[in-house]
């Protein structure tokens, strides 16, 4: 009897010391992780603040986080300086067909180079691999050189032209994503769909493409971005249109006035533009970013 | 015999048309591009009716010696941003890596945690970065007295405080450094790290849970499956981020050289720019040879 009580407290202890890890583990994670949420979002956080308060708010000591003159002037000054709802169209227009492009590009290139080997396609996954690592200055002298003979700046044609050869900003990468996807997707079904006669392109709208829908979703994704943000292509190829990465530049200064209130309420109109700016892409974020590990853990990145 | 001889034929067409749009885009926007770059890096432009709309006239080293020998600039530039490589890459991977470890594992609010930790790859793109410094606000809300109990300079004394202690342990001085640094990078490090932690997260759960039933069934413990295999299965994986954190590094528009690149072809100094260009590349190229290199041999491939 004593000794089935002394086991049992030794079990006890066993399971104590085994429980007490596990749940100390679980706790210094979670500790770990809402630190490593808050690095991330509150910066976010406190722009959100910002962009409702006004300068005295700045001032006041007793206000941190919840201002007591609740305003949205700063919103409507950053849309306006943004340039207002044609800007923001324009942007989104420019923005979406590009992405769009990308995308039909990426996925075609992506399966021609990972199903079909021969010498050619070989030598091309080099070029996408040189063209992700030039820096893409070094590439726009030319491309501007030609689009001014061509008589084409200034125009939405050079940013479409980009996309729909996958030579734009980061498009080699999307390439490289889609070829590694189609790598890691298995023969049987196109063997099989071959040899009920059809034809390469046929299988691959039929049988390839309803597989690779999280992976275009993914490149959608990035480029929709990175084209959103993106000001090299656009200082450079539409400088004279307006689009919200050329825009933003004038939320930072303000002509008119330069005492130290103006310039509060400068950084304050910031805070706002940057959530304007930031909110479609948020959006975007939360619909696709399912999408998002998924494709990527199936992209068969390892091969 | 002639039947297959002709389908493989087939396929080779249906390769070519595939790939043709990148095809088409390579040769035109980057092989082009690339060459023109380095015949205009060794001659002076001036706008006329040659070749591309320009003059050219003395060709040599010129441009070369211009920013190697009489300008200090791009020397400098180029020097902070590889030693600022060289610091960020391992911090970065390592981090990347360990959060990949932890976001996949189970538990609670996994899904939440992963999203977050991928939103910096929307919310710290260049354009968001170069608003964000928004030293203005900063200063009033931390210098104020509403903060001075609580604000950053309570951070700042723990910063110390840790340092201290680290130098009292003995710890060799550059590592204190890298540590105290990291430390207050600890943003900057988790957005750049938000697409390696991604491919860190595929890999990981590409190894199949056999491999790990079967060691723990020889009876080794966690850290043992940790360094036997988890580490060598992904290690594919560690050269990918490798690469793609230092190219992050040297493409990423808020690098001092490509800043000063596209200063210098918004202003219209292609011959200059194009030199600049040439030799950034050349030296990205010669760093990503050796990294791979010296990577691919420790490197375990599975098959």
């Amino acid at each position: 009897m004593s000794t089935l009580a002394k086991k049992d407290k030794r079990i006890d202890k066993v399971r104590l010391k085994k429980y007490s890890l596990r749940y100390s583990i679980s706790v210094v994670r979670l500790i770990f992780l809402i630190g490593m949420t808050f690095i991330v979002l509150f910066p976010l956080f406190q722009k959100i603040v910002f962009s409702v308060m006004t300068s005295k708010d700045l001032y006041d000591a007793t206000v941190s986080y919840i201002p007591k003159h609740f305003t949205t002037d700063n919103y409507a000054e950053a849309w306006r300086k943004l340039g207002g709802l044609t800007v923001f169209l324009r942007t989104l227009g420019l923005t979406i067909a590009c992405s769009l492009l990308n995308v039909a590009c990426a996925t075609l290139v992506g399966y021609g180079l990972a199903r079909f080997k021969s010498k050619v396609t070989d030598t091309l996954f080099l070029v996408v691999i040189l063209a992700l690592v030039l820096p893409s200055d070094l590439l726009f002298t030319t491309r501007y050189m030609m689009m001014v003979s061509a008589n084409l700046l200034d125009t939405w044609v050079p940013m479409l032209l980009f996309s729909a050869t996958c030579t734009g900003f980061k498009a080699s990468l999307y390439i490289f994503l889609m070829r590694q996807f189609f790598k890691g997707q298995p023969h049987a079904l196109e063997e099989a769909a071959y040899v009920d006669g059809a034809g390469p392109l046929k299988t691959f709208i039929n049988i390839m493409l309803p597989g690779a829908v999280p992976m275009m979703i993914t490149i959608f994704l990035f480029s929709f971005v990175w084209q959103w943000l993106d000001s090299s292509y656009t200082t450079i190829f539409m400088r004279k249109i307006d689009l919200i990465s050329t825009t933003y530049s004038k939320l930072t200064f303000d002509v008119s006035d330069s005492s130290v209130f103006s310039s509060l309420n400068i950084s304050l109109t910031k805070a706002a533009g940057i959530i304007i700016i930031v909110s479609p892409l948020v959006l975007l974020y939360a619909f696709t970013q399912r999408y998002f590990v998924e494709s990527i853990s199936r992209s068969g990145l390892v091969g | 015999m002639a039947r297959r001889k002709s389908l493989e034929a087939k396929q080779k067409i249906s390769g070519y048309l595939f790939t043709l749009p990148f095809a088409i885009g390579s040769i035109v926007f980057v092989i082009f591009p690339m060459i023109c770059a380095v015949i205009f890096s060794f001659a002076t432009l001036k706008n006329g009716s040659g070749f591309l709309g320009n003059d050219y006239s003395n060709w040599g080293l010129v441009n070369f010696s211009e920013i190697w020998m009489e300008t200090t600039s791009f020397r400098e530039a180029i020097l902070s941003s590889l030693s600022e490589m060289l610091y960020n890459v391992p911090v970065v991977v390592i981090f990347a890596f360990f959060m990949a470890s932890v976001l996949n594992q189970k538990f609670k609010g996994r899904g939440f945690f992963r999203s977050v930790m991928f939103l910096p790859v929307i919310i710290s793109a260049g354009l968001i970065l170069s608003l964000s410094g928004d030293g203005l606000i900063a200063s009033i809300v931390s210098s104020g007295d509403r903060f001075s109990e609580t604000g950053s300079g309570s951070a700042i004394q723990v910063t110390d405080m840790f340092q201290t202690m680290l130098e009292d342990m003995n710890v060799a001085d550059w590592m204190v450094k890298l540590i105290v640094n990291s430390v207050a990078n600890i943003s900057n490090i988790v957005s750049m790290s938000a697409i390696s932690i991604v491919i860190f997260i595929a890999g990981l759960q590409s190894i199949s849970p056999s491999i790990y039933e079967a060691s723990y069934m020889e009876g080794a413990t966690k850290w043992e499956t940790f360094w036997k295999i988890s580490l060598p299965m992904v290690s594919p994986l560690i050269l990918l981020s490798v690469v793609y954190t230092i190219v992050d590094n040297f493409n990423g528009s808020n690098n001092q050289v490509i800043a000063q690149i596209h200063d210098k072809v918004n202003k219209v100094a292609f011959d200059t720019a194009s030199a600049m260009g040439v030799s950034y590349s050349l030296i990205i190229i010669t760093i990503l040879v050796i990294v791979f290199a010296i990577l691919n041999k420790v490197v375990f491939y599975q098959d």
